[in-house]
């Protein structure tokens, strides 16, 4: 199998944007074993066959990744390393620098805030102090805003993150917000992850821009934030795991009265409003090891046991979601979760368990 | 208040405006006609993901609040029709809503999607 970043075989040094193509983005990555530095650059990927492959990129990541330090404490080593790293890397000392701020502090202008807030929010499960520095410098004759960020956290880790924009495609907060975050995020959060025993900390950024075509809609992908995702990542930094999170939305919903007659019981009952004249009744029952959803809602008729639906979650949520999912939508609309139940996920009484019911179902009128 | 039910992704430039309505949330400096916050939590692998929302004194105080308050409705109403589109069904007051009320007073919730078995 050949080697790959998702799969941990390479660290990434930087990005860099490409110059000619805003939101392109040319990742230095570093090879674990050899060291050796890549690019995804065309002019790195066209020099097949040499031994020593460079580019501009990886010429100017082999200077960040040994230039001369003083032994000094983990923050005043970076504002070093940055400065002297800039020094060597800037090709035309003659071209003035339009943009001065080299040293990683605490955020203190908007537009440093910003960045800092968009990385911190993208990265919830990172606590510690951010620090920026900016400086922009010509690499050859293209001149980048290069962008150090930088996480001290309380235990002592630290991780560092540098991203280099291209000029031409302008340096305004908004348009480094998704790079800032993104890619010296990830790479924060990477390294931070690794120095704690985690090799990976998920799928790296899209590194190149889908370009908009007939076939595809003409849709971009380039998107820092998805709403549809929003409830994806499982650290929201709150110190609770999802099935806490679950379980206190469920007792929120419920109520005490209710809350507290599930975890007595084990089970909610739920009379039916549309088949009122069947005094029919769904028993939703809960796992006693809150570890897996009930795939089955046992309904009642008349009293008597009858049927199980088997009704589950289409995604993955923990198990209290679901059933106050159920809950909810049995109260609400119950119509909607009949809609999933066919004559293929209807089975007799316990379809699913021996466990036998004791307790009488609770039918009480509802209006439909 | 305009809505884009087909556009779930933020451009850079609504994400600068999220993280300045996220700052204002953290530090609870919200402009005159906002009076705090309301939650759309939304169920998936997190458990439950809270998502706050501005709480609105009056309906005529949207012409008055910042861009960042402004599109933390926008954001929020985008939301709501992106997970109805899908079939996600939302609750709040006891009762299924079919869309975002910026003059509502209560959290939301987005339930997760069920299937047949």
């Amino acid at each position: 199998m050949s080697k790959s970043f998702a799969r941990g075989d390479y660290r990434l040094i930087m990005t860099f944007e490409s110059a000619s193509t805003p939101g392109n983005w040319y990742r230095v990555l570093q090879d674990r074993q050899s060291n050796a530095l890549s690019c995804d650059c065309p002019r790195w990927l066209h020099k097949r066959g040499e031994q020593e492959r460079s580019c501009k990129h990886t010429e100017v990541a082999a200077q960040l990744l040994a230039p001369p330090v003083a032994p000094q404490n983990g923050l005043v080593r970076a504002q070093l390393r940055f400065r002297a790293w800039m020094d060597q890397i800037t090709r035309s000392p003659a071209l003035p620098p339009l943009a001065f701020d080299e040293t990683p502090t605490l955020p203190t202008t908007p537009h440093t805030q910003s960045l800092v807030t968009a990385a911190r929010d993208q990265w919830q499960g990172l606590q510690g102090e951010w620090t920026i520095a900016e400086r922009d410098s010509a690499v050859g004759t293209t001149m980048y805003r290069f962008v150090m960020l930088r996480l001290d956290s309380p235990t002592g880790l630290s991780g560092t993150g540098v991203v280099a924009f291209a000029h031409s495609h302008g340096t305004q907060t908004a348009r480094l917000i998704p790079g800032v975050a993104g890619w010296a995020g990830y790479n924060v959060a990477a390294q931070i992850a690794q120095q704690a025993g985690f090799e990976m900390v998920g799928q790296p950024p899209e590194h190149f821009k889908f370009k908009a075509t007939r076939r595809n809609g003409g849709a971009p992908r380039i998107a820092l934030h998805d709403i549809l995702r929003v409830a994806e990542r499982t650290d929201l930094g709150d110190g609770l795991t999802p099935i806490q999170r679950a379980e206190n939305t469920l007792q929120l919903f419920l109520g005490d009265e209710l809350y507290g007659s599930l975890q007595a019981q084990g089970h909610l009952d739920v009379p039916s409003a549309l088949y009122g004249e069947r005094q029919r009744v769904y028993r939703l029952k809960r796992d006693p090891s809150r570890a897996h959803y009930p795939r089955r809602i046992r309904v009642f008729e008349m009293g008597e046991y009858v049927n199980d639906y088997c009704v589950v979650p289409r995604e993955s949520v923990p198990e209290a979601d679901h059933l106050l999912t159920v809950f909810l939508q049995l109260m609400s609309d119950e119509e909607s979760v009949l809609k999933v139940v066919r004559q293929y996920n209807i089975f007799p009484p316990y379809s699913d368990s021996r466990e036998r019911e004791r307790a009488a179902p609770v039918w009480k009128p509802r209006a439909a | 208040m305009t809505t884009k039910p087909s556009q779930t992704t933020l451009t850079p430039e609504e994400n600068e405006l999220l993280q300045r309505w996220q700052a204002r949330v953290a530090s609870g400096n919200f402009s005159d006609g906002i009076s705090g916050t309301r939650t759309i939590k939304v169920m998936g692998r997190a458990g439950d993901a809270p998502v706050a929302i501005p709480r609105i004194t009056s309906l005529a105080a949207l012409e008055t609040i910042s861009p960042e308050e402004q599109f933390a409705f926008d954001y929020a109403d985008r939301l709501v029709q992106a997970f109805r589109s899908r079939g996600r069904a939302i609750f709040s007051a006891g009762e299924l809503v079919s869309r975002f009320d910026p003059a509502d007073q209560n959290d939301l919730l987005v339930l997760s999607p069920l299937a047949g078995g």
